[in-house]
């Protein structure tokens, strides 16, 4: 199968200082895969650069076969990527109702209103809420709303970044819960998160990331008790990059 | 009692010309969170247009205005696109670099109308006389521009609430990263922003010109004075900057009254302070932001 997502050993960071370093895996339609490690190993930045948030200094990255790389985030969205970025970045004085429609701003009001409904049946309960402002929601609540707006735009590909943060433990379960509805749907499902145990029961693959480069990839299953996976948390070293930072599994 | 009359109407009337002169700067404040510096420039630009439309071709400002607001809106593109974008991109302190350059473009605006219109002061005389009702008369122009001034207020409140374009602004003012994660174009909507609130600024500039002499250097008190009525209302506030600007039509026309004209400025700004003190988001600041 043709890859969705293909980074060519990318670097990318701020204001000069590398984040990324040489980080190239890829993709295929209805792949879910988690990119997990410790604070500031450089999850987060390799979301940005997809996304064209995070300039990149080298290498590419290709969607669909095409190369992102003068295209802005709006345009990456309108191709068909989803994004959920850190802190979920809703319209806290609008209501959810709008924060999910806006999230359909370039679809017919026909795709719109089936496109929520099929928000509302993966997230129920966001149903009863559609008329509250999303900035009195719950931690738990505006995060079914970030991904309920990002698939709205009906994307091929998914982008979520730290999904779990701040919510509680069975907040965070009842989430990854919601997202198992989309699998099987076609739909590639990329998840960075600091919460390592809850992405890769969720994702079928794993890259562990580690000083802005992959340390460890493989089939989740087979990493979620190595040992080497909480050495890259902790900072222990004794991991090698994969194939000099590239993560073809 | 028919004397507090008049004057708590003609505080009302003038304090919809306020409102007028301020809806643009807090449109763009309210999305961009920028503060527009060239805007008294862009006020006293469209004034001078349509003072030179009404005395080469005999045209009224009504007619003035739509034609100062088109001019304004692609100054304002142009302004948005080619520089400030430029400019917020420089980050950090992205902002901060638009009030210098928007401080910068207040003088290129004001030395070039400078050189086309001079340094004069100039009106248009233009629905001088008044009409009663009751004891109170009421001022032909001084009504005509507080009409428009409600009129574009609910109409912009509209467009943002009711149309797809505005509730796209909306979500801008709220999270320009969200709203780009949504496919939203907010460069190209930080454009449209910009663009409309010098248009407002120009249209303001073409009706107030018949009611206050402008010249080319009135901008800058203009800029101050529209900054205190949406400073004082919340910024970005729409409500509260037509709260805003009732109060201080009130207070000047009471101070002036009572007081002398001496006295009216320093009595608006020491209200605006006392407000500032007690309610520093300002009268409707936090809880109606658009």
């Amino acid at each position: 199968m043709p890859d969705l997502l293909r980074l060519d050993a990318i670097h990318a960071g701020y204001g000069g200082m590398p984040v990324l370093r040489g980080v190239g895996f890829a993709l295929a339609p209805g792949e879910t895969m988690a990119i997990v490690g410790a604070n500031g190993a450089g999850k987060t930045t390799l979301l940005r650069a997809i996304m064209g948030e995070v300039a990149i200094s080298a290498g590419s990255v290709w969607f669909a076969g095409k190369a992102l790389a003068m295209l802005p985030m709006h345009a990456r969205v309108r191709l068909g990527i989803g994004y959920c970025p850190e802190g979920r970045q809703l319209f806290p004085m609008m209501s959810v109702a709008e924060n999910l429609e806006l999230g359909a701003a370039a679809a017919t009001r026909a795709e719109r209103a089936a496109r929520l409904e099929r928000v509302l049946t993966i997230f129920p309960k966001l149903q009863r809420l559609r008329g509250r402002l999303c900035g009195v929601l719950s931690g738990g609540e505006q995060q079914m709303v970030a991904v309920g707006r990002a698939l709205m735009g009906a994307p091929r590909l998914l982008l979520l970044d730290e999904p779990s943060t701040g919510l509680a433990p069975r907040v965070v379960q009842e989430l990854y819960e919601s997202l198992r509805a989309l699998l099987g749907t076609g739909m590639a499902i990329l998840v960075a998160e600091q919460n390592a145990r809850a992405a890769m029961r969720f994702a079928a693959k794993t890259l562990v990331f580690e000083d802005g480069r992959i340390a460890l990839a493989g089939a989740s299953a087979a990493l979620l008790n190595d040992r080497r996976v909480i050495d890259a948390y902790i900072g222990a070293g004794g991991t090698a990059p994969a194939a000099a930072g590239q993560g073809r599994i | 009692m028919a004397t507090f009359a008049t004057l708590v109407v003609l505080g009302l009337l003038w304090g919809g010309v306020y409102l007028l002169m301020a809806e643009g700067l807090n449109l763009i404040y309210g999305v961009m969170k920028v503060v527009n510096l060239a805007h008294g420039d862009f006020i006293v630009l469209g004034g001078l247009l349509a003072l030179t439309l009404f005395g080469r071709y005999g045209l009224s400002p009504v007619v003035a205005f739509p034609l100062a607001a088109a001019l304004l809106f692609v100054i304002g593109a142009a302004v948005q696109g080619g520089v400030l974008e430029r400019i917020l991109l420089a980050k950090p302190e992205g902002e901060l670099r638009t009030l210098l350059a928007t401080f910068g473009l207040s003088y290129v605006v004001a030395n070039t109308s400078f050189l086309i219109w001079g340094s004069q002061f100039q009106s248009i005389p233009f629905l001088q006389s008044a009409f009663a009702v009751g004891p109170i008369a009421v001022p032909q122009g001084l009504l005509a521009c507080s009409l428009l001034a409600a009129a574009l207020a609910v109409a912009v409140h509209a467009w943002l609430r009711h149309t797809a374009v505005g509730r796209a602004v909306r979500a801008t003012a709220q999270s320009a990263l969200g709203a780009a994660a949504c496919g939203l174009n907010v460069r190209r909507l930080r454009i449209v922003t910009f663009a409309l609130g010098a248009a407002m600024a120009g249209g303001a500039g073409a009706l107030v010109i018949a009611l206050v002499p402008f010249q080319t250097s009135s901008g800058g008190d203009l800029t101050v004075q529209a900054f205190t009525l949406i400073a004082l209302g919340g910024l970005g506030s729409y409500l509260g900057a037509w709260l805003a600007a009732e109060l201080l039509g009130i207070t000047e026309v009471m101070a002036q009254y009572y007081l002398g004209s001496d006295a009216a400025a320093a009595v608006i700004y020491l209200v605006f302070i006392a407000v500032l003190v007690f309610r520093p988001q300002g009268l409707l600041g936090r809880t109606m932001r658009i």
